[in-house]
């Protein structure tokens, strides 16, 4: 049956139950949506959040309590209906349903995909030898590990390996990041001058840095591991994690008919198909101040996808999405970056001569400021945020 | 009213600074929220509750008393 435009659905089916996925499902009841919500995730866990995963969870060891976005009780609550260790298998868009891994056929009125995405492994590792980080058991095994280390190699120097190495240095271990471009962060921050100060974050808290170092191969050597990089030295260390990027989790989507090309293509409002929404990591959303379509990998993109797909299924106004906005502590200082950094064209420094370590760096895309990315710069951050905000929304009406 | 902030969840998005800057303030260097005026005067009650809803992460806490 189809819902008449006006009317919202008896059944909203969302699979994939962390922050994407969980957020729809209340901003659903925050509406007063009255109909089904049911919210699948492949994990065990109530959803939770992922950013405490390489920090606290790592160093102060918090686990469901601390990092719980919304728990059973809550859900149940709100009358979502919530499953873990219910992971999707195949889509029948004609036949609107979704097929579990176990057999089991969940049909609905609108679906929401919000499945995420998968860390990508590392060709070079053997099986089952180095961690991962992007779930709570993860996090926890690497944590064990940690514990017991005294040094650990950190394959892939994005923020995922920043974060981990500065948390593996807090808990007084020995941390080498290896990573395969010329600088850390580079999808994040480019070739800018906050690379550069990034870099020197690091290395003035005794991490050590590989760049340019590819992993090719790794061995065990009774308790500990042998790391052979390119330009042929070998690290020897106890503990390897390696973070070097995620691929959307759109494998159980084959053969759906739904466009796949680096995630679930969707229109500006999160719209894949009728009836089908992707937000989250997952997403590929038409973003029109780009004129392309993007697929995000931060928190408050998620979440602003999330919101917006909730409007959107119950026939509201969209709202537009905030601009890109990263945060990640390392060495307890707080980076931020916002708005188009990485791709600007000219970068400008402006750093606290007072010694504080304050640094701000602005990015300029034809003549206009494009983005910024701060080191403990948060108040100059908060302030760029908003100008950039008011000044997309003038060239928007201009 | 009373205000309380969960800075465990706060992501130094600035919002609350942005609404009601006699209220918030950002820690410059850890980026997390510092609460100026936990009990707020009067005049400053409504851009406190903009505040609290435009939390992107809802880590301010607002108690009606």
């Amino acid at each position: 049956m189809i819902p008449e435009a006006g009317t919202p659905p008896p059944r909203v089916l969302i699979v994939g139950a962390s922050l994407a996925g969980c957020t729809v499902a209340t901003e659903l009841r925050r509406y007063d949506f009255a109909g089904e919500i049911l919210l699948i995730g492949a994990e065990p866990e109530p959803p939770y959040e992922r950013p405490p995963l390489s920090k606290a969870a790592l160093t102060r060891g918090e686990g469901e309590a601390e990092l719980s976005l919304a728990s059973a009780a809550e859900l149940a609550r709100l009358e979502i209906d919530w499953r873990g260790d219910a992971a999707a298998k195949a889509l029948d868009v004609s036949g609107n349903a979704v097929e579990l891994a176990g057999g089991e056929r969940l049909d609905y009125d609108v679906l929401v995909i919000a499945t995420g995405a998968e860390p990508r492994r590392l060709p070079s590792a053997g099986a089952g030898e180095v961690h991962y980080l992007r779930t709570a058991a993860d996090a926890r095994a690497l944590r064990a590990d940690l514990l017991g280390a005294e040094s650990v190699a950190v394959v892939g120097g994005g923020f995922i390996g920043c974060e981990v190495a500065a948390s593996a240095a807090q808990l007084g271990k020995r941390a080498t990041i290896v990573e395969m471009g010329r600088s850390l962060m580079e999808k994040g921050l480019g070739y800018s001058p906050m690379s550069t100060t990034c870099l020197q974050l690091h290395l003035d808290h005794g991490v050590a840095v590989e760049l340019g170092a590819t992993v090719l191969g790794i061995d065990r050597d009774g308790l500990r591991y042998r790391v052979a990089l390119s330009g042929g030295a070998d690290l020897e260390v106890d503990a390897v994690v390696v973070g070097i990027g995620v691929e959307p989790a759109v494998a159980w989507l084959e053969g759906s008919g739904l466009e796949l090309d680096d995630g679930v293509v969707c229109d500006v409002d999160g719209r894949a198909a009728a009836r089908v929404y992707a937000a989250g990591d997952v997403a590929r959303r038409f973003d029109p101040s780009r004129g392309e379509h993007v697929r995000g990998e931060h928190w408050t993109g998620a979440l602003a996808e999330a919101k917006a797909v909730a409007r959107t299924i119950l026939h509201h106004a969209p709202a537009p999405l905030p601009l890109p906005y990263v945060w990640s502590d390392q060495h307890g200082v707080r980076l931020q970056v916002v708005g188009d950094f990485a791709d600007a064209e000219v970068f400008e420094r402006e750093s606290d001569g007072d010694g504080r370590g304050r640094t701000l760096v602005m990015g300029y895309r034809d003549g206009r400021l494009a983005g910024a990315a701060g080191l403990g710069a948060s108040g100059r951050i908060a302030g760029l945020r908003i100008e950039l905000e008011a000044a997309r929304r003038r060239l928007e009406i201009a | 009213m009373h205000i309380d902030v969960d800075l465990s969840k706060c992501c130094g998005y600035g919002n609350c600074t942005f609404h009601a800057p006699t209220v918030f303030e950002l820690d410059e260097s850890e980026g997390v929220v510092i609460v100026l005026a936990p009990d707020p005067p009067a005049e400053d009650q409504d851009a406190a509750r903009l505040a609290a809803e435009d939390c992107p992460t809802d880590a301010i806490l607002i108690s009606e008393t």
